[in-house]
């Protein structure tokens, strides 16, 4: 299982005067079982990436592979490959439409062909997962919480069951309790065998849950590695415009003064534990 | 002196059923009692629900209390004919940037407020372009709102405000919708206009390191006001935070993991700049 | 991405952006009217030529014209067939009960460059009128109906915010739908009823965001002391000057040619 984007390149409005080259020669591999982080700043390029995942968008030049299947090949049915690879948008609450949340998360699975008792109990199965009460599922979606709605929401794309979930700002716009309830979710799906691919702004999110991150500016990606190593090129993020997290500062200050910080640390609870047993 | 003065107010959302009986009573804010002085930046924290976006609209009278008074410059926002003064001196920024520009290029946006103050043509020119100035986007006067990014979208509409010559800001979650950059070009609009305009600011915000760039914290708790203080005293109180479904900066949570296991570094650590000197002298000595 | 450019202001410095909206408002009211006095090729030629130096002048980009063409793609298409099987005349080719004649093919032609053409002047007239100003001039033009109790302040507020959220909510549709598409909704297959079915995911969560968008810019407005009893200041008052009284006489001669192609020809 894994999806292989090959030197994709990718141009919105070709020859008219709002010509944007928003991928520019991208390649990047999704590794099974990874969490797998895009940052960059807003226009580097990472929502037409996620676009191109699942075939909603398709390169101008280069190959896209999912488990190897070649998926730009006119007979390659680009509607199933939306249920293998499946995207949630930012604020993808936005989206929900139905008269109850149980409903509306069947949506999915609906499209794909199952009976409303089969794609009934796959909703039942998502909102489990994704901790919206049971109580309301026969609510409608519009008397949730913020907080409820985002997770109503991303249960409408996990009711379709997919092999690499790509989340898009899952976090965005909540509220602390709210944030953390939606990367915990992300750290149980990986622990439960899923792939994800996620683009956030927060640093801290990134270096808490990713297994590697991806660095995109430009239309470009450029750099690929674990957060340790991206993270260690501070001066680099912040020619692009990004940062490190907090705590990456800090122990950066402390090695400057000399003392022997473990560099690969990039949480809170990393960084303390290393100062801890520096200290001892 | 205060600027605004909140005295013990009360508000609750009633959802009524078809027959138009009261069938779910929402206490939103509970006998708050508040007093903001003149030219203070103070941060409004608090889990959804807890009563933030009620409060903000309170002071400048887009809804009014039950009971209590809350009193701006002076003026109770229930008197009828306070309103559009109270509007004038307090100006709010919402979240979704799209949502509050009403003009189709920027220049007319920020005119929108002074026009509905019915001033002459001259006046209303000179605010504009003074508030473009103050917040960076005089370079963009000439603009489509779809033009530009999530973080200018919020300067126009803190430019919108600021052309009404208000003496409070109140930013109600503002900065939840932008990008990092965004952010920071935002709070650094804000701080500036606190700093040299003295401007009063109340920031509602869920990012904790924009609370810490406040004079003063307050905290809300289920319609009350939980906790108020400086920032340094609210972040020690790390335990209550979390129970409140609140998070603390990095660094104060780095530095109460680290006290808690018997590290003696001292209290109100905010800034990396104070971590790292406190943990270079310690980890010197042993 | 930018399909709906209806409405859209283009922002550009002209002697057409500068003029007065109230001169613009009656301009794009006579090309309406000097459109269905198109009958002949003089005719066609004439107010070809007018709509081009206008165009020329207000800076906007021929390209950009065309873009606005694309709304009413469907309504062209239908006006053109309808006459083109529907007007009696010589035949010159049947397809079954089907019969497309001379006099219809010509009169398609009229409808075809009719429409665009009406589409064109008032799209002109929105490139290059902001909202404000636009609603502005209307509030003028018809003032002399509030005495009449008609709410003209009010309904031009409202037309001047529908234009400006017209590209906003386009370009929330096309999130949702491609969302939607995500989770496997289909937009393409199936016959009418199925495909109108199949935009209710897309259609349910836009009028929801239109209303949500609504009660927060209410707010908004409201907080920036917005009354719509009051009387307003205005930033950039209408001043009608020489260059707009001269305006109005290149539309009066327009009016003037027009007539007269269409009485002689």
């Amino acid at each position: 299982m894994s999806l292989i984007l090959n030197h994709i390149s990718y141009t919105y409005n070709p020859g008219t005067a709002f010509e944007t080259k928003a991928l520019n020669d991208v390649s990047l591999t999704v590794k099974d079982g990874e969490i797998l982080s895009i940052i960059g700043k807003t226009g580097s390029g990472k929502s037409t990436l996620l676009q191109h995942m699942n075939g909603l968008l398709s390169p101008d030049e280069g190959d896209i592979l999912y488990n190897g299947a070649d998926i730009l090949q006119k007979d390659f049915d680009k509607r199933s490959l939306r249920f293998k690879v499946g995207i949630v948008f930012q604020y993808p609450e936005h989206q929900l439409f139905d008269e109850t949340v149980i409903k509306d998360v069947a949506f999915g699975p609906r499209n794909m062909g199952y009976d409303d008792t089969k794609a009934r109990i796959l909703a039942m199965e998502a909102l489990e997962k994704t901790g919206v009460e049971e109580e309301v599922y026969e609510e409608s979606c519009f008397n949730l919480s913020g907080g409820q709605k985002r997770r109503a929401a991303i249960a409408g794309v996990l009711a379709m069951n997919p092999d690499i979930l790509v989340l898009d700002e899952p976090a965005a716009g909540l509220d602390p309790a709210g944030k953390r309830q939606i990367l915990d979710l992300i750290k149980e799906l990986r622990e439960s065998g899923r792939t994800i691919v996620m683009v956030s702004h927060s640093m801290e999110d990134v270096a808490e849950i990713s297994d590697r991150i991806a660095v995109m500016d430009k239309g470009r990606i450029i750099m690929e590695g674990a957060p340790s190593e991206i993270f260690g090129r501070i001066e680099e993020l912040e020619g692009i415009g990004l940062s490190a997290p907090e705590v990456i500062y800090i122990s950066r200050r402390l090695k400057e003064a000399g003392i022997p910080v473990n560099t690969a640390a990039v949480t809170v609870e990393e960084v303390a534990a290393d100062i801890l047993n520096l200290y001892r | 002196m205060s600027i605004i003065k909140i005295s013990k107010i009360l508000f609750e959302y009633i959802r009524r059923d078809s027959e138009g009986n009261p069938k779910q009573i929402k206490t939103a804010l509970d006998h708050v009692d508040l007093d903001v002085r003149e030219g203070e930046f103070i941060a409004v924290l608090g889990a959804n629900g807890s009563g933030k976006s009620t409060l903000a609209r309170h002071l400048n009278a887009l809804l009014t209390p039950e009971e209590g008074a809350v009193v701006i410059g002076g003026m109770d926002t229930k008197a009828p004919e306070n309103v559009y003064p109270v509007r004038r001196n307090v100006g709010m920024v919402f979240q979704n940037p799209d949502n509050q520009i009403v003009g189709s290029i920027v220049e007319e946006d920020v005119g929108f407020g002074p026009e509905n103050l019915g001033l002459e043509t001259t006046d209303i020119w000179d605010r504009v372009a003074n508030a473009l100035e103050a917040t960076g986007m005089w370079a963009c006067r000439m603009k489509t709102p779809d033009r530009l990014s999530g973080g200018q979208k919020q300067r126009v509409a803190i430019a919108g405000v600021l052309a009404m010559r208000p003496r409070v800001i109140v930013l109600d979650e503002a900065t939840a919708m932008l990008d990092p950059a965004g952010r920071r070009e935002v709070m650094e609009s804000v701080m500036e206009l606190n700093r040299s305009e003295h401007v009063t600011v109340i920031l509602i915000t869920h990012h904790m390191d924009e609370a810490a760039m406040a004079q003063r914290i307050i905290v809300m708790k289920e319609g009350a006001v939980a906790m108020d203080g400086a920032p340094k005293e609210i972040f020690s109180r790390y335990e209550e935070l979390s129970g409140l479904g609140l998070d603390v900066p990095d660094t104060v949570r780095l530095s109460h993991i680290l006290r808690s296991e018997g590290m003696p570094l001292p209290e109100g650590i905010i800034t990396r700049e104070e971590m790292a000197s406190a943990l270079t002298g310690l980890l010197k000595e042993s | 991405m930018n399909s709906i450019t209806i409405g859209q202001y283009y922002p550009a410095d002209s002697l057409i952006h500068r003029m007065d909206p109230r001169v613009k408002i009656t301009g794009a009211f006579l090309l309406l009217i000097g459109a269905f006095l198109i009958e002949s090729v003089p005719g066609l030629i004439f107010s070809l030529l007018f709509l081009g130096v206008i165009t020329a002048l207000s800076k906007v980009p021929f390209r950009h014209m065309i873009r606005s063409l694309r709304g009413i793609v469907v309504i062209l298409a239908i006006a053109v067939i309808f006459n083109i099987f529907m007007v009696p005349g010589n035949a010159i080719l049947t397809m079954g009960a089907l019969t497309v004649t001379d006099a219809g093919l010509i009169k398609a032609g009229y409808m075809f460059f009719r429409l665009t053409y009406i589409v064109a002047g008032t799209s002109l007239m929105t490139y290059t009128t902001t909202p404000v100003r636009l609603t502005e001039g209307l509030e003028r033009i018809f003032a002399p109906l509030s005495l009449i109790k008609v709410p003209v302040r009010e309904i031009a507020m409202i037309m001047s915010i529908a234009l400006r959220f017209i590209p906003v909510l386009g370009e929330e549709a096309q999130k949702i739908k491609t969302a939607q598409m995500s989770r496997g909704a289909d937009f393409e297959s199936g016959n009418i009823l199925v495909r109108a079915k199949s935009m209710v995911p897309v259609l349910v969560p836009l009028f929801v965001s239109a209303f949500r968008r609504a009660d927060e810019l209410s707010l908004a407005m409201e907080s920036r002391c917005y009354d719509p009893s009051a009387k307003r200041g205005s930033m950039k008052p209408l001043r009608f000057g020489l260059r707009d009284g001269l305006a109005f006489l290149c539309l009066g001669a327009y009016m003037g040619i027009m007539v007269t192609i269409r009485v002689l020809i």
